[in-house]
């Protein structure tokens, strides 16, 4: 017999709007002060913002500050340790941002920071503000969670696996919570946070979690 | 103002349903509120482009939507174009007599606009001064800079700051094109519409009717700028780099623009640009009137290469169009265009006539690589730079403004 949740889960989608700081950067050290500085919304914007649409994810870093660092400031090192975070790995974006500014610390004390940005090329910072209302579908069982993440947008995607983990601070993603404490399918919850988020589409991302919402018990 | 109708639903088939029931739900939760649109041209100019495709979608949404355009006699917009030079960095002297005017202008088109609304967006500077206008408390004012005012010459910029600091919000092209300013500012791409004219798909045979009439033959890959004569946009250098390209590889250069004929630089350019065509038969320099859409839309589409080496841009929507139509693109690594044409993904950035020259050529030896840029320049702008994403950004700005200072807002 299949599976009711006690509550069902309900898709949801985003909009953002992207809000200008004023504030930027034109050295690795300035851009440590802005990181330990602006909001936590612009963190998690820089970061895993561009996971959103995954355009050219396995050409180019999608973290924007390992873009600057290596296509401004020409610092590969940095740029690659800025480049290998995952959002999964990360209960807070507190604890991201403690981990960005270790990344740089540690290079500021290797030895001579890289040359400061050419005029026009300084780093902007800025925010994402999220926009979250329901997409009008929602899933009861296991079946219908499965049709939903099939017509399910890459907003609703990026949301539920990504944003909704650490900007609205659920326990990891909330399609786990769901699938442990309403389901009753912890397994699959531990399946689905076990993913990597950093798949070259959004239809990857899309069958990786229809992958691991088979073969239930 | 009443744009032609247009129908969300018609984008479907660009972005898919899933994205047109999405920008529905957003619009459904704004309630109705009243959106009025100022600027200070119905028809020609960007701006004015812009507008005549989105207010006709804002309506289809349900979002009661209203466009105003200023009135104002020759003197007035001699003043406008002079502030916009100073924007763009340009020496001008600002007199009393001048600023008093565009100050009283602005109070006469107070005097006889209708301003009540819940947002009422203001569209770059000539309108700017209505703020003062306001009613106290009634609505929000947006003020939306298309001009890159990232370094204007600062006794202009310090005149307009104190009417831009009036405003509940400002909106930018792009971060590099902002200035500091108290109030918040966010960011809005500009749009190209994909079921405009100018961007629609054509057909193979309507292509070649547009070439035949330009007197262009299809014999040989053509290397397309479309922009107007402006020693900023460098055809000459566009020239140079085809001359260099011509040494090693068969082809030829269409130069379209337009304007020159009211312009006394442009006719100064296009004279300087036909010297240095030095008579090739396969330098194609057409002059072009307004309202060539067809054309342009069909000259892009022909090309083997699209370039843009301005020497200054603002964010490039030439360079969307040819993106949208899956041309590989050779650009300027300035403005606007570096947003676009990401170096080995979605285009070639260069920064030299040479530079232009080299890149050229490997795509049209390598149709394969040109291909797959055109693609990805397609899809990128698919998502970033079309009307509906540029929809989608207004309906979440208005949003945000009912929500101040919150960063992660829960609608209904």
């Amino acid at each position: 017999m299949e599976l009711k949740a006690r509550e069902p889960f309900v898709f949801y989608s985003t909009a953002h709007i992207i809000e200008l700081t004023g504030r930027s950067a034109r050295s690795l050290p300035e851009l440590r002060s802005g990181i330990a500085e602006v909001t936590g919304s612009s963190i998690f914007h820089h970061t895993f913002g561009a996971l959103q649409d995954r355009f050219f994810a396995a050409q180019r870093f999608t973290s924007d500050f390992a873009r600057w660092a290596v296509e401004v400031l020409q610092d590969w090192a940095v740029a690659e340790r800025l480049a290998l975070m995952h959002p999964t790995e990360f209960p807070s974006i507190r604890a991201l941002r403690e981990r960005i500014l270790q990344v740089i610390d540690d290079r500021l004390c290797e030895g001579q920071p890289p040359a400061p940005a050419p005029p026009g090329r300084e780093f902007h910072f800025s925010q994402a503000i999220s926009l979250i209302y329901p997409a009008g579908y929602a899933a009861a069982t296991l079946v219908e969670l499965r049709d939903g993440i099939r017509r399910a947008s890459d907003r609703t995607l990026f949301f539920h696996l990504i944003e909704a983990r650490l900007r609205i601070g659920r326990c990891t993603t909330d399609l786990s919570c769901w699938l442990s404490d309403e389901l009753g399918a912890p397994h699959l919850a531990d399946r689905l946070d076990r993913l990597d988020f950093f798949v070259p589409s959004t239809e990857d991302l899309r069958q990786q979690v229809l992958a691991s919402l088979e073969d239930a018990p | 103002m009443t744009p032609p109708g247009l129908a969300l639903d018609d984008y479907a088939p660009i972005i898919g349903p899933a994205a047109v029931a999405e920008i529905r739900e957003l619009a459904r939760r704004l309630e109705g509120g009243q959106l009025l649109m100022v600027n200070s041209t119905a028809v020609g100019g960007g701006v004015a482009e812009l507008l005549n495709r989105l207010i006709p979608l804002l309506k289809d949404l349900g979002i009661p939507t209203r466009w105003e355009v200023i009135r104002g006699g020759q003197e007035f917009f001699e003043v406008t174009k002079a502030i916009h030079n100073a924007l763009h960095g340009t020496p001008v002297a600002l007199t009393p007599a001048m600023r008093s005017l565009f100050l009283e202008v602005a109070a006469e088109n107070a005097g006889s606009l209708d301003l009540d609304a819940d947002l009422v967006v203001i569209h770059d500077p000539q309108p700017l001064p209505l703020v003062a206008a306001r009613a106290p408390g009634r609505g929000q004012w947006v003020w939306r800079c298309h001009v890159d005012v990232s370094h204007p010459q600062s006794e202009v910029w310090d005149f307009l700051r104190e009417h831009v600091v009036r405003y509940d919000a400002s909106v930018f092209s792009a971060p590099e094109f902002s200035q500091v300013l108290p109030v918040p500012q966010y960011m809005i791409h500009p749009a190209i519409d994909p079921l405009a004219e100018k961007n629609r798909d054509m057909t193979t045979t309507e292509i070649e009717a547009v070439l035949t009439d330009l007197g262009i033959r299809d014999d040989r890959p053509i290397v397309t700028q479309v922009s107007r004569f402006d020693r900023l946009k460098d055809p000459v250098g566009v020239i140079r780099a085809y001359q260099l390209v011509r040494r090693t590889v068969e082809c030829q250069l269409v130069l379209a623009g337009g304007g020159a004929a009211d312009d006394p630089e442009g006719v100064a350019v296009l004279q300087e640009v036909r010297r240095a065509a030095d008579g090739d038969p396969l330098i194609h320099i057409l002059d072009l009137p307004p309202f060539s859409d067809r054309e342009i839309n069909a000259l892009q589409r022909a090309s083997a290469v699209v370039v843009q080496k301005s020497i200054r841009e603002g964010f490039g929507l030439t360079v969307t169009e040819a993106l949208w139509k899956k041309r590989p693109v050779v650009a300027s690594a300035v403005g606007g265009i570096p947003l676009q044409v990401l170096h080995n993904l979605t285009g070639l950035l260069v920064h030299s006539a040479e530079g232009t020259a080299y890149r050229i050529r490997t795509l049209l030896r390598d149709p394969a690589f040109a291909r797959r840029l055109g693609e990805n320049g397609h899809e990128y702008v698919k998502t970033r730079f079309l009307t509906t994403s540029n929809l989608r950004r207004w309906l979440a700005l208005a949003h945000a403004l009912r929500h101040p200072g919150e960063r992660i807002i829960r609608l209904p």
